[in-house]
């Protein structure tokens, strides 16, 4: 247990080299986004899979649901 | 074993702490111009050097496309630019973009005349310490540094007027 | 453009999903007519899907979107959607020819979901909250959800941390069952840090815990076994437990490659639910970049899931007290390729085309023991997107 604790601890160290505010060039790029789709594609494509799969959601809360037949 | 595992745990900690503080050396009021050049941001080849604007007030933006801000700061500074620069005020944009092209995309859209240099290593921002985007450096002609600006809101351009006119002398 | 889709919503009027659309397409004169005073950056969109499998064919159509910000301080997002669907829906899990098959029913469904959802987030420096509302309407479903969420920027905003709570209303109907009118009452909980790693990467982590109470039943779902010393069938209505608990843990990692002018996307989601349902999401996608205008991205995303306790498409003896045969509580996996191509355009305009292919069988579990009778899953489905940023 704590030796997972150090390890997890010194990998989060070690992957976080410090980023300045203006270094966010590439963060802002659109591919970095956690949607890399268009709103209207990712809502399109949840719907998708969730109306063929049992798991569902993760990403927001609030989305409501669906009779998905 | 224990002990061990403690002192690993503590070291983590100690590198992720080392990690993410920042150096307490963030230019603010008081402070003196950095003595720095950088390259044009429309030709790498002339160089525009800080210090030759002695004798100036001069406001010094960092700023980039992908900065939302900015696109409110930009085009305000361009205006007092072209207000107060009979006055004696200038007004350098320091570009924080990755690619230039970037940077076009944007002055086509807000298009400005006031210089603008690139920063492609980094050491102009960092010679300002720069700690959020877009951040302003207002100085006198001392080449003192009077006021500093983080973010951009409208009240912002409420300020920064106040300031460039009390900084040129003849404000009231 | 505004003007053609406010045209064409015009046509669809209902309340009130008609006022939260309306507000998503009024974004754009909300912002030409404030543009002189604070700085606002937005866009309006419109996305229509097409998706196609045996039997069921589908289309959204279409997806409206507006989004704008004000001033760094305000946010606000609408969007609208009307899903329509033709076709058969499986109805039936029988052991007629031996084995148990499903059976699609000659009836086609004719079904139309309207959905709408706004929300607005407010900053306050280093904080921002937001709520939303979402609506969902459709013949034999009523969802009325909303949402509020908390986010905080910590450490000159290398970490973000979120936290949310939602709550979602739900009337269960039937077409073919007019008596039935049920509730299904669902909270969620939401926990989540965002940390940048560095100039080039990005991780995200969010878990959300789900309450579900009411009516989980499938009304067009049932059960027809054959015993061989009965001479009878057992007709068995699709029955599920009233409630429904499930975590699910979505991480998700964004890695530019300068070098290349390409960008790593990885999505794991691991899912639990009481219904003994256990499932994991992966998503591996490449952004690549062709010039300054054009990307392409293709991606592989893998689902595999447990069946659930109850699931089974045999009535088994003595008869249980909760049953299901709808395939999608089976155990399963699913393998979906997909290429999208996004083209940017100085101008702010945005197109982006998906195409995609799903195939489900019970032989891509992980690790085998997928439901003998589930039937396999082929479909493929196309998206496009415009979009156009202020």
């Amino acid at each position: 247990m704590r030796a997972s604790l150090a390890v997890l601890a010194l990998l989060a160290a070690a992957a976080c080299t410090p980023v300045a505010p203006y270094q966010r060039g590439y963060l802002a790029r659109p591919d970095m986004a956690m949607e890399p789709a268009q709103a209207g594609t990712a809502k399109a494509l949840e719907k998708t899979y969730s109306a063929k799969e049992a798991a569902f959601g993760g990403a927001s809360v609030g989305g409501g649901g669906c009779g998905c037949n | 074993m224990d002990t061990m595992h403690s002192r690993a745990i503590a070291l983590a900690l100690l590198l992720a702490g080392a990690g993410g503080a920042a150096p307490a050396r963030a230019l603010g009021p008081g402070g003196a111009l950095p003595a720095i050049a950088a390259p044009r941001l429309a030709d790498a080849s002339s160089r525009l050097a800080l210090g030759e604007l002695r004798g100036s007030v001069v406001y010094v933006d960092f700023w980039a496309s992908w900065c939302v801000p900015c696109r409110q700061s930009m085009p305000q500074l361009d205006a007092f630019y072209r207000k107060y620069r009979e006055r004696g005020f200038r007004v350098v944009g320091v570009n924080k973009d990755v690619a230039k092209a970037d940077a076009e995309h944007f002055l086509a859209r807000v298009p400005v005349s006031f210089p603008l240099v690139a920063d492609p290593g980094d050491a102009v921002a960092r010679a300002f310490d720069v700690q959020a985007m877009p951040s302003g450096y207002l100085v006198d002609r001392k080449g003192v540094v009077r006021y500093v600006h983080r973010g951009y809101t409208a009240e912002t351009a409420d300020e920064l007027r106040r300031e460039i006119e009390s900084l040129l002398g003849d404000g009231r | 453009m505004a003007a053609t889709e406010d045209a064409e919503e015009g046509r669809r009027p209902r309340a009130p999903l008609a006022a939260l659309t309306q507000a998503a397409l009024a974004l754009p004169i909300v912002l030409a007519s404030a543009r002189a005073g604070a700085a606002q950056v937005g866009e309006v969109g419109f996305a229509a899907l097409g998706y196609k499998e045996r039997g069921l064919i589908k289309v959204t159509e279409p997806v409206l979107w507006g989004r704008l910000q004000v001033d760094d301080v305000w946010e606000f997002e609408a969007s609208g959607a009307l899903d329509i669907v033709t076709g058969a829906s499986p109805e039936l899990v029988t052991n007629l020819p031996g084995t148990p098959v499903q059976s699609v029913t000659g009836a086609s469904i004719n079904d139309r979901r309207r959905t709408a959802q706004l929300r607005a987030k407010r900053r306050f420096g280093d904080f921002s909250l937001s709520v939303s509302r979402a609506v969902s309407n459709e013949e034999d479903y009523h969802s009325h959800a909303f949402a509020i969420q908390g986010e905080a920027d910590l450490d000159q905003h290398r970490t973000t941390l979120a936290i949310g709570l939602g709550k979602s209303n739900d009337r269960v109907g039937s077409s073919i069952d007019p008596a039935l009118d049920e509730r299904r009452d669902t909270r969620e909980y939401l926990a989540g840090v965002t940390q940048v790693l560095s100039p080039l990467a990005v991780v995200q982590s969010t878990l959300t815990v789900t309450r579900g109470k009411g009516w989980f039943n499938d009304p067009y779902k049932s059960t027809l076994t054959f015993y061989p010393d009965e001479i009878l069938p057992v007709l068995f209505a699709d029955r599920r437990p009233d409630h429904r608990n499930a975590v699910a843990w979505l991480t998700r990692y964004r890695r530019h490659f300068p070098g290349a002018s390409g960008t790593l996307q990885a999505d794991y989601r691991l899912f639990r639910d009481d219904w003994g349902i256990r499932a994991h999401t992966l998503e591996l996608a490449w952004q690549q970049d062709l010039g300054e205008r054009w990307s392409i991205r293709p991606a592989l995303r893998y689902y595999t899931q447990g069946a659930a306790d109850f699931y089974s498409p045999v009535v088994p003896r003595p008869r249980p007290e909760v049953l299901s045969s709808d395939q999608r509580l089976g155990a399963f996996g699913g393998l979906s390729p997909s290429l999208r191509l996004v083209l940017r355009l100085e101008n702010g305009l945005t197109v982006e085309g998906t195409a995609g292919y799903v195939h489900d069988a019970a032989s891509l579990r992980l690790g085998g023991g997928g439901s003998e009778a589930f039937t396999t899953l082929r479909a493929v489905y196309g998206i496009l997107s415009l979009s156009r940023a202020f």
